[in-house]
């Protein structure tokens, strides 16, 4: 044995010379101050004699103590298979594979549908703000209420849905079908619309052809009279009022024009490549076609003619060229899958944000083509037109590195609810196949890890959680912690939680998840029992400056030092974070060479063990867990971690090392390999611990680093003061304390007193006083629970049927008159059951089974609390936190007698929608009210609607658009005005106006200006225009 | 409207690629913008922007991709390297471990670019009186990688235009003689559209 030489001299080497203080009672934290003590010294004989019975009635009383029931549950069921954001309410839907739908608001607002069915959700849409329309990909369509939160109705379309179209201050769905028909369901009134449209390619465009299902369907943003349909080969706008198609988009490539693809085997020939998507520009006079061949076609709207067709990469791609050009396109394997046309708050400042995927290696990303301001329509020539859509201002792309399939782009709105949602975002959400949502900042494109700005509960999909647990927490500290870090900046704003009653607690349970991207997220577990949302979130990519390798394995928090550290799981890093205020916070002296610095930093480029990185702190954080270094050892990955209350780290490898670091320097002050040590073969440490108490019959107490090994092995270091001022590490013993299987948990109490021996600096503080604390070590391991009195011999022993999972002291208010704490030990079982016992006889005070399950995946994610709560981590998305505490004050905080969540706001209203500009109203487009659309969609005799959701959402129409037009700015600035030859024709114009509801105070100005910029096309202008005045008499 | 088909006779897609802040993103500005901005902005994602410049009296259109020489933005991938035809390498004429890491993205380039791929090496900011790499050090490093050496001051705006228009012109002569033989390959030397496409998918995966 290594029974140090450098002891036998010191018989206290904490004793400090002043202190000459006789062993007076441990001074105990205040949270332990309460703490009764069951120990105390009764004459021996007496007890002895009375212990049995005393003993017996305790037992029924303590037994009374405990009863498991839920606390909270923690993210979503399944994985995320389909989401919705709605501006006005400002809600968030997801559906998951498991069949719930969650609508999410502010806070902790969470609501969730299950209508029992499993098929999968393929869109959600919301509609006026109060319905949410759930349609499934067997057809059905779930017209849910979120005003009453409960299901309206279900309703069945005659075929196969193929798109979806619906407006965010419109009652009407537009269903595209397999058949290529198109119907029209009324969601207030749940009727089926009369009115239905043909499929147009098979009966005007292309009779021969194989039927084309619906593609895609648009409303215009402009006016809710027009539809943008599109059919395998052509697209076409289609209007509502006069039950025909307008105008026709159909992309022909003459023979040798590669269109979006050089390598057609049948270039020699004209083709029609087939569309896949049809977008209107947010000012309704132009088109985009995306076509399965990656071609994007932008056309005018109001002529039909083709402006021009580009790639990605390449523009023209529609005329006819010779060989040695087709060599160049060959290179390209991307296939564009979606296209999202999104705007500024002004909207004719526009960009599409293109999603690819190669066939060859799946690589998918993100281009975004920054289009900038629309030139003016009225002014522009189509040659003009096509230099805005082929030379854009900007052009980036962004790849999805190590990401599954990209099910869907959405763009979250700051300005309107209108544009297909894409008006002026800053965050554009991505979902995708795994489940996961990734979070892309427009327009920088680059990627944002920050979670806070989503529900708590999407935490679990941002990315996925690669770790989990939950630690005890001292209460005051965390919740004045909690307090600071209340989340302000989230995206979803809407509904408001159902408060639930503060559980009167000494320790809180805190919840950290590790995730894929390198985040951890510190939050608290019970955190509807809190006012606000509060999470603190750290990136150990960043601070490593790499993409890969960086999800999150080991963490441990020191709550009481709130030292933070966190190993990488694949490459064996450890960070190590302090929560403070950061130094770098806006530093204006941050130069353009740290940031060359950082930007370069490799760790591969570094042999040093520990590495500063204090100056990669976030700049725009002003207190939080802040960098402090990073520990590289190289030893593989990291098996065990601790972070204790006293400043040291404990860190075990997979090759067997175990280094400790104080975090004073920082610096290593001990780095072994256990299997020089080890006197059973152990190969790895699997949990450490720090703890002050006497060791043996020292006669005094020292800190104590024990660390438990993969086959029940127990080692015994003493750390040291130096002269220094410095520590070193004495490795005492090894023993075998458990059967031989891995030790997942180490505690220690005071004999006397049964209070924790956690070291903290209070411990540390009064060890100078030379009082010796005898205790017990409790080592749990996966077969069995010992308690071991240090340096001397084992005292106890239980062993269960099943696997221990988690254990832990519990310090639980005692019966009612004297609410002191009483210690306790918990073990948590693989099979959910719980038993609880006495301190330190180690008798079963009570046994009982957990209303949930163990998830055998997730065993090593089970944490019991020092309060009674339990955590354990039940799939891929979702948490539990439990309480085995039968504590009458928690009466009702069970989630499932919750009164839920409140979603839906009438006061908040639906911004009004955008109109036709007046150039395409003086074309021919005649103004389309949502009232008249009604009529026609409806039918004269529309029956009333039998929910009470219809009028309270009639009452946050807008029906008149704000003086500043809403913030959305008219696409029309007034050109010089030239005098027109034809004044006479303003009179009709003016006619025409007052027929139809006006919008505008200036529109009969603006309708000149325009009509003097159109020249000499007025004639032709003005024939339409009169068609349309027949129809504008008739009221329509 | 035009319909007489497009207002350039080829295209080539140009990477620049080195360690960050070696001066990748502030030659192309110069190049197609003529600015200069003297603070270091990181590149996130991949930048695209294009020029079209004359090449032996052909109007070419360049395609230049910037990105990030560091890993955390996730950009260097095989999809970047995927059909360029030509390739600038940059390095911080102050900063000798940019200059050493030319060997690494040169192996990187080998590892994934096309074979027939144009490199170029670079020597940027030249302007520098902090330099640390001579010239010298850096024609022979060129010459070791059989590759072509400039040096260039983004900022002062020299030789930058020599960068794109060498390199280019370097691309087109291959173009140029690829042609000729596969021209002397075919009977009568009018070039059928999918024999050349063919030689084409060839030339890339060899
Ligand atoms: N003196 C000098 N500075 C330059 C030159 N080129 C770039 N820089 C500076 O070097 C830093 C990094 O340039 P940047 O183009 O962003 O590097 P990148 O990471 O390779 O794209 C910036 O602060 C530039 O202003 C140059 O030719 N001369
Ligand atoms: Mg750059």
């Amino acid at each position: 044995m290594f029974k140090g030489n450098r002891l036998k001299g010191v018989s206290n080497p904490f004793k400090s010379s002043s202190s000459t203080s006789p062993a007076t009672s441990p001074v105990l934290k205040s949270s332990e101050s309460k703490l009764h003590n069951p120990f105390k010294s009764s004459p021996a004989s007496r007890q002895d004699s009375t212990f049995k019975a005393v003993s017996q009635t305790f037992k029924s009383a303590d037994s009374k103590l405990f009863d498991p029931r839920d606390i909270q549950i923690n993210g979503v069921n399944g994985r995320i298979v389909c989401s919705a954001f709605d501006f006005s309410q400002s809600l968030l839907a997801v559906a998951t594979d498991t069949g719930d739908i969650h609508v999410f608001g502010q806070k902790q607002t969470d609501v969730v549908f299950n209508f029992g069915s499993k098929i999968p959700i393929s869109h959600l849409k919301f509609v006026k703000g109060i319905y949410l329309v759930a349609i499934d990909s067997k057809d059905s369509i779930m017209i849910i209420s979120l005003y009453s939160k409960t299901l309206l109705t279900t309703v069945f379309p005659p075929s196969k849905i193929t798109c979806v179209e619906c407006d965010p201050s419109l009652d009407w769905i537009i269903l595209g079908l397999q058949s290529g028909t198109i119907v029209i369901y009324d969601v207030d009134r749940d009727v089926m619309s009369d009115i239905s449209i043909e499929n147009l390619q098979k009966s005007y465009y292309f009779p021969k052809e194989r039927l084309s299902p619906v593609i895609s369907i648009n409303w215009n943003p402009r006016d809710v009279g027009t539809l943008l349909i599109s059919y395998g080969h052509v697209t076409v706008t289609y209007s509502l009022l006069d039950m025909e198609v307008v105008k026709d988009f159909i992309y022909k490539l003459p023979p040798y024009a590669p269109g979006g693809d050089a390598s057609a085997r049948d270039i020699d020939r004209e083709r029609i490549p087939r569309v896949m998507q049809s977008l209107y520009h947010p000012n309704s006079l132009h088109i985009l076609t995306v076509h399965e061949d990656n071609s994007l076609v932008f056309w005018d709207a109001n002529t039909g003619k083709l402006i021009g067709a580009r790639t990605l990469f390449d523009t023209d791609v529609n005329l006819p060229q010779n060989d040695a050009e087709l060599m160049n396109f060959a290179s390209d394997t991307s296939n564009i899958t979606n296209v999202s046309w999104i705007c500024q708050n002004n909207a004719e400042h526009t960009a599409l944000i293109i999603a690819t995927r190669s066939e060859r290696d799946n690589t998918q990303g993100l281009t975004i083509i920054e289009l900038g301001g629309t030139p003016l329509y009225s002014i522009t020539s189509y040659d003009q037109m096509k230099k805005y859509y082929f030379n854009p201002k900007q052009q980036k792309i962004s790849l999805l590195v190590d990401k599954s399939k990209l099910l869907k782009v959405m763009p979250i709105p700051k300005a309107s609810p209108y544009f297909g949602g894409c008006h002026d975002p800053t965050f554009i959400l991505l979902l995708f196949e795994s489940g996961e949502l990734e979070t892309m900042l427009y327009p920088s494109a680059s990627f944002t890890s920050k979670s806070s700005l989503f529900p708590p509960c999407l935490s679990w999909a941002t990315p996925l959680v690669s770790n989990s647990m939950a630690l005890s927490v001292p209460s005051k500290l965390w919740l004045g912690m909690m307090s600071a870090a209340a989340v302000k900046e989230g995206i979803v704003k809407g509904g408001s939680p159902a408060k639930k009653p503060m559980r009167t607690q000494t320790t809180r349970s805190a919840l950290l998840t590790g995730h894929s991207n390198g985040s951890v997220r510190i939050c608290d577990a019970s955190s509807k029992e809190l006012d606000d949302n509060a999470m603190f979130e750290i990136n150990i990519g960043r601070i490593l400056n790499r993409a890969y390798n960086i999800s999150i394995g080991e963490m441990s928090l020191a709550p009481e030092t709130l030292e933070l550290a966190v190993a990488s799981e694949l490459g064996g890093e450890v960070v190590l974070f302090k929560f403070e205020v950061n130094k770098f916070y806006n530093d204006k002296n941050v130069t353009d060479n740290l940031n060359l610095k950082l930007s370069r930093f490799s760790i591969n480029d570094i042999n040093d063990t520990i590495i500063d990185v204090r100056d990669r702190a976030p700049h725009n954080v002003k207190q939080g867990f802040m960098p402090n270094c990073i520990v590289n050892a190289k030893q593989g990955t990291v098996t065990a971690l601790k972070n204790s209350n006293i400043g040291f780290v404990g860190i075990a490898y997979s090759t067997g090392t175990v280094l400790l670091l104080d975090r004073r320097g920082p610096a290593v002050i001990y780095m072994e390999n256990l299997r020089n040590i080890s006197r059973i073969r152990s190969l790895q440490v699997t949990s450490i611990e720090f703890s002050i108490m006497e060791y043996g019959e020292d006669g005094y107490s020292s800190i104590l680093m024990l660390c438990g090994t993969d086959v029940g092995e127990l080692l015994i270091y003493k750390i040291l003061p130096e002269r220094n001022g410095r520590f070193c590490v004495e490795f005492i013993e090894a023993t075998r304390t458990n059967n031989d299987s891995p030790i997942i948990k180490i505690e220690a109490f005071a004999k006397e007193s049964g209070y924790s021996c956690e070291a903290n600096i209070l411990k540390m503080q009064e060890l100078s006083k030379g009082i010796p604390i005898p205790g017990y070590v409790i080592t749990t391991a996966r077969n069995d629970v010992r308690l071991t009195k240090l340096g001397r011999s084992k005292v106890s022993h239980k062993t269960f049927k099943y696997p221990a999972v988690a254990s832990s002291l519990m310090y639980i208010p005692g019966s009612s008159e004297r609410k002191t704490l009483m210690p306790y030990f918990g073990v948590l079982l693989s099979n959910g059951g719980v038993k609880v016992y006495s301190i330190p006889d180690v008798r079963e005070v009570k046994a009982m089974q957990l209303p949930t399950q163990i998830h055998s995946k997730y065993i090593r994610e089970s944490s019991f609390l020092k309060n009674g709560d339990i955590y354990t981590r039940t799939n891929t998305f979702k948490s539990i936190l439990l309480s085995v505490v039968n504590d009458a004050t928690n009466v009702g905080s069970n989630p499932r007698d919750q009164t839920p969540d409140t979603l839906y706001n009438p006061n908040l209203k639906i911004p009004y929608r955008p109109q036709v500009n007046s150039l395409q109203w003086a074309r021919g487009t005649v103004y389309c009210t949502p009232a008249q659309l009604d009529m026609i969609l409806g039918g004269e005799r529309r029956a009333e609607s039998k929910y009470k959701e219809s009028l309270i959402a009639r009452g946050t129409l807008t029906l008149k658009p704000k003086g500043d037009k809403n913030g959305i700015e008219e696409p029309y600035k007034k050109p010089i005005r030239h005098t027109s030859p034809r004044t006479g024709a303003y009179g009709v114009f003016k006619n025409v106006s007052r027929t139809v509801e006006t919008t505008w105070d200036s529109l009969e100005t603006q309708m000149n200006d325009y009509a003097t910029a159109m020249g000499q096309s007025m004639n032709d202008m003005m024939e339409e225009t009169g068609k349309d005045i027949v129809k504008g008499s008739l009221g329509i | 409207m035009s319909g007489n088909g497009k207002n350039y006779d080829s295209i080539m897609k140009i990477l620049l690629i080195g360690d960050s802040g070696v001066g990748k993103s502030c030659l192309l500005v110069r190049f197609v913008e003529d600015k200069f901005s003297p603070s270091f902005i990181t590149t996130i994602g991949i930048d695209f922007k294009i020029k079209t410049v004359d090449i032996n009296g052909k109007k070419v259109k360049l395609q230049l991709w910037d990105t990030a020489g560091q890993e955390r933005f996730r950009t260097i991938t095989t999809a970047y390297y995927r059909g360029a035809m030509g390739i600038i390498l940059v390095y911080d004429v102050t900063d000798e471990r940019t200059f050493t890491n030319i060997k690494q993205w040169f192996k990187t380039v080998n590892d994934h670019a096309n074979d027939d791929a144009q490199l170029l090496l670079v020597g940027n900011k030249s302007d520098m009186d902090t330099r640390l790499v001579t010239y010298e050090q850096g024609e022979a490093l060129a010459k070791e990688l059989g590759l072509p050496f400039v040096e260039s001051s983004a900022k002062d705006d020299q030789n930058v235009n020599e960068i794109f228009f060498t390199l280019a012109r370097l691309i087109q002569d291959k173009i140029d003689s690829n042609k000729l033989s596969d021209a002397k390959n075919t009977n009568d030397g009018n070039v059928n559209i999918k024999s050349s496409s063919s030689s084409m998918s060839k030339a890339n995966c060899c």
